[in-house]
């Protein structure tokens, strides 16, 4: 059988990703969806039909090792296999405003951080994807979800999303990101983590390298 | 959990409705979703609802599936009936202090009721009678048109089916990670949520190195195998369009196409 000269571990695929990055995004992707299948937590001051769910912690990870497009792959991936689990009640109608939330998040973080790979820089990317996490789904919940799907009126609306939807995807995206804060130094040896005069830099392509252990 | 290690809730089955191509099902009820925000009418709405019916019947689905499907959405459905009824403007049938509700409202409530119900229903038959694994290479092979946009379908679904194959094995490993972080004593279940935040991280630590550890693996055997990308590659599942697709895909449309002129002619 012939040799096959084809994959030399630095040859791109899509998204300009080597094989390795690709399994080790899919991997994150199904750790993702596991998150945001099983482990649903009530928070208490919000309604219980809003939960939270880690399902961001892998994404916002990813997004920071790899850039924003490994993020936002991860988080395709999530939102993928939710359809496909059957899970989500009203089809890909009811997945699209959780994927575009979760795509505004991890690409600013993913952005933020390459600018400036610092634990602060990864802080800002986060707090900055919140915001536009939880206004992307106000806006989205305001304009389109609520008037046109349950056809409820904007005056009915309008306090129900400036008093739940935003403060909790505020919480939510908050949670998150302090757990990828608090996980991501403690990843560093294990996965590759770059490390540029012994601190932990907050952006690379860790993902790509693979490293002894 | 024997319930959360088979992802999606796919009821395998060999009736007509399972054997239809994945393709032909997921354009169909993209179609389906689509078309359903146009019905006025009742007329319309029962043909629409007829749709779904004969899929539940004909995969030979006991139709409590659908009550189970619904049960999780009660509350929503009532709740967009009750606002509904009580904030639209129109001749007030029964008044509850400065409340009224209107017949217009109640109209406009269960119509909105009936509307949710169906996508429910249809969104619901699809993964019913079709498997995620299928279902990627139905969308795998509904993205290779794009693949001049740059779309990378291959890689893509390639992703897709190796996650999907991954959360079997990720949600026992959790499972043992916690039991033994548990027999060490830890205690995930009180304190704040800070508290429970930084609870998290005895368990996702090792969660990620594992992961870590069999993505790299699958991809050393994968590329010990030769993998190169969807490019001449054989399948061992082969799709091809069935005249019951075609029968599928013409009552639907004849459908769909009923709800778009009764609308049309109808307003």
């Amino acid at each position: 059988m012939e040799a096959c000269a084809v994959n030399s571990p630095v040859r791109r695929l899509a998204f300009g990703l080597t094989l390795v990055q690709m399994v080790r995004l899919a991997v994150l992707g199904a750790m993702a969806f596991a998150l945001m299948f099983l482990a649903e937590v009530p928070l208490p001051p919000f309604p219980s039909f809003l939960k939270y769910d880690a399902g961001d912690v892998p994404a916002i990870f990813a997004s920071l090792a790899m850039g924003p497009w490994g993020g936002a792959l991860v988080e395709l991936l999530k939102d993928g296999l939710y359809l496909l689990s059957g899970k989500s009640e009203f089809g890909w109608l009811g997945v699209l405003p959780n994927l575009l939330a979760g795509l505004a998040l991890v690409t600013l973080t993913g952005l933020t951080a390459r600018r400036f790979p610092t634990r602060w820089g990864a802080a800002a990317g986060m707090a900055g994807g919140a915001v536009a996490m939880a206004a992307l789904l106000s806006a989205l919940n305001y304009a389109w979800f609520l008037p046109v799907f349950y056809h409820l009126p904007s005056e009915a609306v309008a306090p129900m999303v400036v008093g739940t939807i935003l403060p909790f995807n505020l919480v939510k995206a908050g949670i998150s990101g302090a757990l990828v804060l608090l996980l991501y130094p403690r990843l560093a040896p294990v996965v590759g983590v770059p490390v540029q005069d012994g601190r932990v830099l907050w952006s690379g392509s860790l993902l790509g390298v693979r490293h002894p252990r | 959990m024997p319930d959360a290690l088979t992802i999606g809730h796919y009821v395998p089955g060999d009736s007509v409705v399972h054997r239809l191509d994945s393709r032909v099902k997921l354009l169909l009820t993209m179609a389906y979703v689509i078309v359903l925000f146009f019905a006025v009418r009742p007329g319309a709405y029962a043909v629409l609802a007829l749709l779904p019916l004969a899929g539940y019947l004909l995969a030979r689905l006991p139709l409590r599936m659908v009550w189970q499907g619904l049960r999780p959405v009660v509350a929503v459905l009532l709740l967009t009936l009750i606002l509904n009824a009580l904030m639209t403007p129109g001749h007030p049938l029964y008044r509850i202090g400065r409340l009224a509700v209107t017949a217009e409202g109640l109209q406009v409530g269960v119509e909105m009721a009936v509307r949710l119900i169906l996508l429910m229903v249809t969104s619901t038959l699809l993964t019913l009678t079709t498997s995620p694994i299928e279902l990627t290479d139905g969308i795998e092979s509904l993205l290779r048109p794009f693949r001049r946009l740059g779309v990378p379908a291959h890689e893509l679904a390639m992703m897709m089916t190796i996650a999907l194959r991954f959360i079997p094995t990720l949600l026992e490993e959790a499972q043992n990670i916690l039991k033994a972080q548990q027999a060490r004593g830890a205690d995930f279940e009180t304190g704040n949520l800070l508290r429970r935040a930084r609870a998290m991280i005895p368990l996702l630590v090792p969660l990620f190195v594992g992961a870590f550890r069999r993505a790299d693996e699958l991809a050393t055997a994968m590329e010990a195998r030769c993998y190169h990308g969807g490019e001449g590659r054989t399948r061992y599942r082969e799709y091809r369009i069935a005249r019951s697709d075609w029968v599928a895909a013409a009552v639907t449309a004849a459908a769909l196409l009923f709800v778009l002129v009764d609308r049309a002619l109808g307003v």
